[in-house]
């Protein structure tokens, strides 16, 4: 699961991976991001 | 589970606060963390997760850094804690090693336990370096929850249950250096900024906004304080954030990563000139665990990971990337997302309706 947030702007989604993080993991978060963001549209649609 | 059957959730929520024990499990996040590597940590079901929080600044060099973890554990095994009878290597090893790295004529350390100690000592030495009383604030900055500090944020949230806070401080706009040059007049002891507004939704200011604040304050004799509790050691691909503009405080505030993640420690640096009153009566600001050999053993190993692994430079060339593909979404869904801002490594999105991914 990746976690990601900020308790004291919670409008904000903060990504703040260590600077030595593997060049990997950000593509890994991008895709997760991409889903969530796929899945957030659909549900919103769905309640519309 | 705890030693009687209970989970950490169910004691937090009985003996800890039960509010954040609700909105840790509202969040989905009411597992027990029992391990922490790298990017990653576990909790006691062996899940794992992807850790982009960062402990809000705390995470730099990641979860248990071999090298500082290494360091950590040999002081460990000679001396954790000062005697305060002599002199202790680590504290001095680490001021000298800071002073090497900071701006400008910064050379002088005084070592605390976190970032919020960090600003509430400064607040008290700008005063007494400048004789004057008045501190300005910007709007929407974090400076920590203890009264004086929370005097100098300006999140009304936060302050407004504790009201009256200390008097003498004034809130201007961030970013804004007309509003700036208005409020500062020749009461003003200090100016505190984070040079980008972290925990207010990271905000950052029109490029030359920090260069025009420090000459305003030269010419009015006042104080420039820059917290960089989190914007230091390297976060924002520079060492720390005010190399961006070349700018020079009297004071720098650091905490959060400059324990590498391991140990807690928070530092105020000065310049010799800020740092005189105090040199004559070094007992009037003080803290028995501050500056203690094992979180400068920390301290100092995390200096080494952030020079030899060059790690400010890596956070500006890794940052962009995955910047691009951030803003991509976020043309993609416009409905979702409002805006993506960063600075360097630093990368936020800011959302409509989505509050986590
Ligand atoms: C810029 C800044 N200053 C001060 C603090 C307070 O630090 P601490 O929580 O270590 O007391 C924070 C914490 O988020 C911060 O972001």
């Amino acid at each position: 699961m990746l976690v990601a947030f900020t308790l004291n702007a919670p409008e904000v989604i903060r990504f703040e991976p260590p600077l030595n993080t593997p060049h990997q993991l950000f593509d890994e978060v991008a895709e997760k991001v991409a889903t969530a963001l796929a899945e957030t549209k659909k549900l919103v649609s769905e309640f519309a | 589970m705890n030693g009687d059957g209970e989970s950490a959730a169910a004691a937090y929520a009985r003996h800890v606060n039960d509010g954040l024990a609700r909105l840790l499990s509202f969040m989905g996040l009411d597992a027990a963390a029992v391990r922490a590597e790298g990017c990653f940590v576990w909790d006691e079901q062996g899940r794992r997760f992807l850790d982009f929080l960062g402990g809000y600044g705390v995470f730099s060099f990641g979860h248990r850094h071999p090298r500082i973890v290494a360091a950590v554990t040999a002081q460990l095994e000679r001396m954790p804690l000062s005697a305060k009878i002599l002199f202790d290597k680590p504290t001095a090893e680490l001021a000298a090693r800071l002073a090497d790295i900071t701006p400008g004529s910064i050379s002088k350390f005084f070592f605390c336990n976190s970032g919020t100690e960090a600003v509430e000592g400064a607040l008290k030495l700008a005063r007494l370096a400048s004789g004057r009383s008045r501190i300005i604030y910007a709007e929407n900055s974090f400076h920590g929850k203890t009264l004086g500090a929370l005097s100098a944020t300006g999140r009304d949230k936060y302050r407004e249950p504790f009201l009256p806070l200390l008097p003498e401080f004034t809130g201007v706009p961030f970013g804004d250096a007309t509003a700036m040059a208005k409020a500062l007049d020749e009461t003003v002891a200090a100016v505190i900024l984070e040079p980008i507004q972290g925990e207010g939704g990271v905000i950052v200011p029109p490029l030359g906004y920090l260069a025009e604040v420090r000459e305003l304050t030269r010419q009015r004799g006042a104080l420039l304080i820059l917290d960089e509790v989190q914007t230091g050691m390297g976060r924002t691909g520079y060492n720390f954030a005010c190399e961006r503009e070349g700018v020079e405080p009297d004071f720098i505030l650091l905490a959060k990563a400059l324990g590498g993640g391991v140990m807690p420690l928070g530092a105020i640096g000065g310049t010799p000139e800020v740092w005189a009153k105090f040199e004559q009566n070094p007992l009037i600001h003080s803290s028995t665990f501050g500056g203690n050999p094992l979180a400068c053993a920390a301290g100092i190993a995390a200096l080494d990971v952030l020079q030899e692994e060059q790690l400010a430079e890596r956070a500006a060339q890794e940052g962009e990337p995955f910047l691009a593909r951030l803003r991509k979404l976020a043309a993609d869904y416009p409905d979702l997302v409002k805006e993506t801002r960063s600075s360097r490594s630093r990368c936020w999105s800011h959302s409509r309706s989505m509050r986590r991914k």
